[in-house]
């Protein structure tokens, strides 16, 4: 896995790094209904993505390699995902206390 | 192996026997501070030796006490500590590490042409952190031990008075050892393979091997981090888990549970590997479809991660997912379905050899469908409502993954002993010793179905009356399973000192690891192969075999 | 038929395992500079290349298990935030975003230096490989030395996980949980700083000791690899605690 990203690559890549960064910075002070989360998360993933094929090579790296961390992140997804989807469709009452679908079956009485 | 690397390492004056890598060094440091795969791996028997004794006299004591339907010879706040020992002691210090570290280490080198793993040095390290997480939690054991159940269950396990930490902190040690050592299979998988030993020319064991690795990489950092979380818990009070401070136990149970199910498949993957080696040779007929074998493992590996949750069908988990990892749950049957008619159809038509091997082979199948079977009853969410927490339960498991990993693990044992040490054991002895071994798990885990259909739970100590002609029942195969496990480590240990020098290949396989010597020297090879057959073609053996040190 | 490498052919088992490890140059004299045509390699490997691929696929394969020891803290995050939206936006809001943001280009800066560093080593170039590694260690301290900051003061306030929270002015229910989960994975994070901030100054180390060269510098890419991943969890946490709309 040589190096084979100059060093004007790397530079050109961390000032793009750099400028999602105050992107993400300037969208989370702006009211986007529902979709400042998505939009962090995609220029967080987009960032990720872009040290991984860059700085960490991948771009010119074998299959193994970049299919391995790929593999991880799709494991994390699909923990995540199956978690949150167990806490959104739980019998209300099965939920912790305080937390907002136990607050609806309670119709907003507090714990 | 090319023929032509073997012809001229022999002048007809041979020169006394090379040293084998038994015997090229001698000394205590020499094993202790080894880099040799071989010596690693009786490094690690000699260990999950010790680990299955230790869980098998836990697994004992509660048997006899369960012979009364009140305390016989113990209390209750024992008896809860000893089923949690023997649960961790049996998952994590016997069964995952088992066959792939003694068999995983040993074998995988040889199998790829190789002279040692990609990486040595990770290698003795995995099991100086493997002791230590050992050492580590049997403190927490002799200092009392804990007596949550091997799955920790929160909210009980973050506030128990008892020595939950010490136990935590071994596992989570061990699990490093297990991380350590899937990562060094990868890669040595990917990286030291000898020239011509293509994918598809990979011995089914490896591929097993491999299927394990990756889902033991992938899974146990998830165990770590929640017993982490669970330490901080009981130690700090965070609440992470605990409703009364806004916490999910069930969250707990979805963490915890999306490491234990492909644990399962870590524990019983190896075993099919095993299996998938020893029925060709011991059937002379190469396997019925190599690539089903192989596809159904990744299918297994894949798979294995969606089934989760079928551990917690009645623990307040959302009827959608309860939907979902049920159909998972069927799914994954279906490909350890694949692997057991590819095995039958080995033997079809072959040419069986009948010994203790062939034994564990066919113990190790028929415990695989009718646990199986029963998993997949299991699985299906209202029949599940009836069976969570009872016997039946805990036979399945037992049957499904207990049963098959232990009746593998000797399966490999015996199959592997002459390559290992170079000598012969008992046929006789060993037969006996595995018949006793299968027909005492049989009984002492058939009454358990019966037991928890009618309502007996787990977990406890006191029951009712009409339980306990089973319970004797039970226990009565539990001392025939202790008594063929005992005659079985007798005829080995026998063998080791006593036993005649073996052939260089007893069983006529086809493997490529029986082409070096047995035992092999310390790089296994003297010339670096060049393999030009599949793992399964007869009969270039014989001149492989007339290979003489 | 002769083996592949001749190389491989030297090492016969006359040889101790030990010895056979020596992946790069003779230990005899701390300070001589190696041969790169010397740069052998171990026995199990059939060329460098292979050596050095394996290497680096340890590397990446052990990074996808840190990827799953994050998951598991990841997925407890998402389901409390999903429980309790206002109290985590509340106290999103509470930490200090500028400090984090400066600490998330501090960690990116610090990644270009890694990455340049073996840019350099590469060619040949090994005093400005070692100053670039001296710049990435700066930025890991950095980073510490402002988490330590931001650590000390929710502290102080009382904006600490579970029974000892003690900050009124956000919402009881939902806070602890979130401070919970902000120490623990944030610090996970920082210790993981801690031990890439050790692996450089053992590659600084190194480097001046002459042990790397183009022809062998895998340890380096290793710790490059490590050190972008850091960065990379660092990516994520930055938004997942920080930006809370």
């Amino acid at each position: 896995m040589t190096s084979e990203v100059s060093a004007r690559g790397y530079l050109v890549n961390w000032i793009v790094l750099l400028g999602l960064t105050a992107l993400t910075f300037g969208a989370a002070h702006v009211d986007l209904g529902g979709w400042n989360t998505p939009l962090a998360l995609a220029i967080a993933l987009t960032k990720a993505v872009l040290i991984a094929l860059v700085f960490m090579n991948l771009l010119h790296a074998s299959f193994t390699q970049r299919f391995v961390l790929v593999g991880a992140g799709l494991l994390v997804l699909l923990l995540t995902g199956v978690v949150l989807l167990d806490a959104r469709t739980r019998f209300p009452l099965a939920t912790p206390p305080g937390s907002q679908r136990w607050l609806h079956a309670h119709a907003g009485q507090l714990p | 192996m090319n023929p032509a690397s073997l012809a001229p390492e022999h002048p007809p004056s041979a020169p006394a026997r090379a040293p084998s890598y038994l015997t090229a060094e001698t000394g205590p440091k020499s094993w202790l501070f080894t880099h040799d795969h071989k010596r690693i791996a009786l490094l690690y028997l000699g260990t999950v030796s010790f680990t299955l004794i230790l869980g098998g006299v836990f697994a004992l004591l509660l048997r006899l006490e369960l012979l009364t339907p009140e305390n016989t010879i113990m209390q209750a706040q024992t008896y809860d500590r000893l089923f949690t020992l023997h649960g961790v002691t049996m998952v994590w210090l016997f069964m995952i590490p088992s066959i792939p570290t003694v068999f995983g280490n040993f074998l995988l080198p040889l199998m790829l042409g190789a002279h040692d793993v990609a990486l040595p040095r990770l290698n003795l390290l995995s099991w100086y952190v493997f002791v230590v997480g050992i050492a580590v939690t049997l403190i927490g054991m002799i200092a009392g031990g804990t007596d949550t159940g091997w799955t920790f269950y929160t909210p009980y396990s973050t506030t128990s008075p008892h020595e939950v930490i010490p136990v935590l902190a071994g596992v989570f040690i061990i699990g490093f050892s297990t991380i350590m050592t899937g990562v060094n299979f990868i890669v040595t998988i990917h990286t030291v393979r000898a020239q011509g030993l293509h994918w598809m020319r990979l011995p089914l064991f490896v591929w097993g091997i491999y299927g394990v690795s990756i889902i033991q990489i992938l899974a146990t950092p998830v165990l770590g981090i929640t017993l982490a979380l669970v330490c901080l818990e009981s130690f700090l009070g965070t609440g992470i888990f605990d409703p009364l401070k806004g916490g999910d136990p069930v969250l707990f149970q979805h963490l915890f549970w999306f490491y234990s199910h492909p644990a399962v498949y870590i524990m019983v993957l190896p075993g099919m590997g095993v299996v998938s080696e020893v029925l060709p040779a011991l059937c002379r007929r190469p396997p019925f479809n190599y690539k089903a074998i192989v596809y159904s493992t990744f299918g297994i590996a894949f798979v294995g991660f969606l089934a989760w949750g079928h551990h917690m069908f009645v623990a307040g988990q959302s009827t959608a997912a309860n939907v979902m990892f049920g159909v998972a749950t069927m799914g994954v049957a279906i490909f350890t379905a694949i692997k057991i008619f590819n095995w039958v159809g080995n033997m079809y038509q072959g040419q069986v050899v009948f010994n203790a091997v062939t034994a564990y082979a066919l113990g190790f199948i028929f415990l695989m469908i009718f646990g199986g079977l029963t998993g997949v009853a299991l699985g299906t969410v209202g029949l599940d409502a009836h069976w969570h927490d009872t016997y039946f339960v805990v036979a399945h498991f037992h049957f499904i993954m207990a049963g098959p990993t232990l009746l593998a693990f000797l399966a490999a044992l015996h199959f592997w002993f002459p390559k290992m040490f170079g000598k012969t054991f008992s046929a006789r002895w060993s037969l006996i010793g595995a018949a006793t071994t299968f027909f005492g798990f049989f009984a002492t885990f058939t009454p358990q179905f019966l037991l928890g259909n009618m309502g007996m739970p787990r977990r406890s100590y006191a029951y009712l009356p009409r339980f306990q002609w089973l319970h004797v029942a039970s226990t009565m195969g539990a001392s025939i399973l202790a008594a063929g496990l005992l005659i079985t480590l007798f005829t080995l240990i026998h063998a080791l000192f006593f036993g005649e020098r073996a052939p260089e290949n007893p069983w006529d396989a086809t493997g490529y690891e029986w082409a070096c010597a047995s035992p092999p020297p310390p790089h296994n090879f003297e010339v670096t192969p060049v393999i030009t057959r599949g793992p399964y073609e007869w009969p270039v053996i014989p001149e492989e075999a007339r290979r003489a040190t | 038929m002769r083996p592949k490498s001749p190389s491989n052919n030297r090492r016969r088992f006359g040889a101790a395992p030990s010895s056979a490890g020596a992946a790069g140059p003779a230990d005899s004299d701390c300070s001589t500079r190696i041969d790169p045509a010397e740069a052998l390699p171990q026995i199990q490997f059939q060329d460098a290349v292979r050596q050095r691929h394996a290497a680096s696929l340890a590397v990446w394969v052990f990074l996808s298990t840190e990827v799953m020891f994050f998951a598991g803290l990841i997925a407890a995050y998402v389901v409390y935030r999903y429980d309790y939206p206002a109290a985590f936006s509340a106290c999103s809001h509470h930490l200090e975003r500028w400090v984090a943001t400066f600490e998330t280009a501090d960690l990116l800066t610090s990644s270009l230096f890694m990455a340049l560093a073996i840019h350099f080593i590469q060619k040949n170039a090994r005093r400005l490989s070692v100053l670039c590694l001296a710049l990435a260690f700066l930025g890991g301290a950095a980073f510490l030395v402002l988490h330590g900051h931001e650590y000390a003061t929710d502290a102080m306030e009382g904006a600490l996980p579970g029974r000892f929270y003690r900050l009124a002015e956000l919402p009881a229910v939902g806070a602890p949980m979130f401070f919970a989960l902000y120490f623990f994975i944030t610090g996970l994070h920082a210790i993981h700083v801690a031990v890439g901030m050790g692996l450089i100054g053992y590659l600084v180390v190194q480097l001046l000791r002459g042990r790397y060269s183009p022809a062998y510098f895998n340890p380096m890419e290793g710790v490059g690899l490590y050190w972008h991943f850091v960065d990379m969890v660092w990516v994520f946490l930055y938004p997942l605690f920080y930006l809370i709309h």
